[in-house]
């Protein structure tokens, strides 16, 4: 449901502003946005957002498991986007770029709240592994509780996850966002894997 | 095919993101480790699990309370054009009105001061003329109590204005009299000699265009600055000051500083009052 309302969002066309293919931060920019955007127009501004905000919110979201510091997250990524966009030399660069506003605010988010209270919003109920795992609204629940363990990651260990599952990034875009080696990127991904098939090990009898 | 557990390669392995020599050293230990190949499994299992993170999209009612603050609201063309001249608009306002406070408040209509400098031949001339004219020797070019026929007259002939207004006060028929006027040759100086009486006393306003009097009193542009000197030889009192072109001096031998003289051009009840409370200093 969600994958299709994020579908239909990012074929709403603008008037002026030809939407493009892509979803999340992964979604092409129209040609010309950025520098109207730099010139403060406001329609530019307006497809900014809306090209942008589900896939910020997606890892904001994932990363805090908490709508309101998730929102939060995603103004500040916002508002630093827009009040530093005239520093992006290459529009080539766009994505990593986001990506690593949207990291740097997490990270600010998270030392500031110190301690994500993980789906303090939404209810995870334990899934009955011996349940239809077809079952739509046990799909559902499985993902938030993938994203409740997640949430309880190191932040550090948590973001490559978000980074290479939400986002889709390889290893080395991953580095190249955090500034870090790809050898880093695949260490912390191997421990954070390891962390995670251990405490949803419950799991294994339903995917 | 490698020795040591490559535990923190697997997860690497598991996406195909090693390079590929490395890809095949890695998957000739797993298959003989069976540690190794338990690690990967889990983390297939994790990777498996990872994909199942749900994506999210920004509610409608959040979205626009997220997009409010970030994206500056279309200002239409009349409230840009005012927000663009607001400030300089403000500015001439401030300006406009500090300009009124201070013509009204703080500005000096009219100062009287003592002349500091020896008396030029405007006034020099101007006292010969007022002993003449209190001798009676003064011979009147035009004899006229009529101010309008005075004026017209002096325009015409010497292209000299004199501010007479053509209504006077009811109370200044009963002291005030206008006796003529006549040019006169100065150094090649278009002058003018306007005698009148108040109270019986004489009085002598003598006028000539401001370019041509060597010394005389600057115009002030806010404000009348009259100069004051007490004529030594007579007791006469001079007043000399410059307005629109034109220099005058005015003899006379009237109380205080003889300021009633100025009374001629001045018949407003304010204006006369001002007068009067002024002091050369």
């Amino acid at each position: 449901m969600a994958a299709k309302i994020a579908e239909e969002s990012s074929a709403i066309a603008r008037p002026g502003w030809v939407m493009t293919q892509g979803s999340g931060l992964a979604a092409a920019l129209p040609p010309g946005l950025i520098n109207a955007c730099r010139k403060g127009e406001r329609e530019a501004l307006r497809v900014l957002f809306e090209l942008y905000k589900d896939g910020v919110f997606s890892i904001a979201l994932n990363f805090s498991g908490n709508k309101s510091l998730a929102l939060d997250i995603c103004q500040d990524v916002f508002l630093k986007l827009i009040s530093t966009l005239h520093s992006l030399r290459d529009e080539a660069n766009f994505r990593p770029w986001l990506c690593r506003l949207v990291v740097n605010s997490c990270m600010d988010a998270h030392r500031q709240a110190r301690r994500f209270v993980a789906e303090a919003e939404d209810e995870v109920k334990k899934i009955d592994s011996a349940a239809s795992p077809e079952d739509a609204a046990q799909q559902q629940q499985l993902g938030l509780e993938v994203r409740s363990q997640v949430a309880r990651l190191a932040p550090h260990l948590r973001i490559p996850i978000l980074l290479r599952y939400v986002e889709g990034l390889s290893y080395e875009e991953i580095g190249r966002v955090l500034g870090c080696s790809m050898g880093t990127v695949a260490s912390r991904l191997s421990r954070s894997h390891k962390l995670l098939a251990r405490r949803l090990s419950y799991l294994r009898g339903v995917i | 095919m490698i020795h040591r557990h490559p535990s923190s390669e697997l997860s690497a392995y598991h996406h195909h993101q090693l390079p590929l020599e490395r890809e095949r050293e890695v998957a000739g230990h797993l298959s003989g480790c069976a540690r190794c190949r338990a690690e990967l499994d889990e983390i297939a299992f994790a990777a498996r699990l990872a994909k199942r993170l749900p994506r999210a999209t920004v509610p409608v009612s959040l979205a626009m309370l997220l997009e409010r603050p970030l994206i500056p609201r279309r200002a239409g063309q009349a409230e840009r054009i005012a927000r663009q001249w607001l400030p300089a608009a403000a500015s001439l306002a401030a300006v406009i009105l500090l300009g009124v406070f201070w013509y009204f408040a703080i500005r000096q209509p009219l100062r009287v001061a003592v002349a500091a400098s020896p008396p030029n031949n405007l006034e020099q001339r101007a006292v010969a003329e007022h002993v003449r004219h209190l001798q009676g020797t003064l011979s009147w070019q035009l004899k006229t109590g009529d101010a309008r026929e005075l004026q017209r007259w002096l325009l015409e002939r010497a292209g000299l204005f004199a501010h007479l207004p053509e209504k006077r006060p009811a109370t200044d028929a009963q002291y005030f009299r206008l006796i003529g006027t006549s040019l006169l040759g100065l150094e090649r100086i278009d002058a003018a000699v306007i005698g009148y009486e108040i109270d019986g006393r004489p009085v002598t306003l003598v006028t000539a265009k401001l370019s041509q009097v060597r010394d005389a009193p600057a115009e002030a542009r806010f404000s009348k600055s009259v100069f004051y000197r007490a004529e030594a030889a007579h007791g006469f009192h001079v007043l000399s000051w410059s307005t629109e072109g034109q220099a005058y001096v005015l003899v006379s031998a009237l109380p205080h500083y003889g300021e009633q003289g100025c009374f001629l051009c001045h018949t407003t009840t304010a204006r006369r009052a001002l007068i009067s409370r002024m002091n050369p200093r």
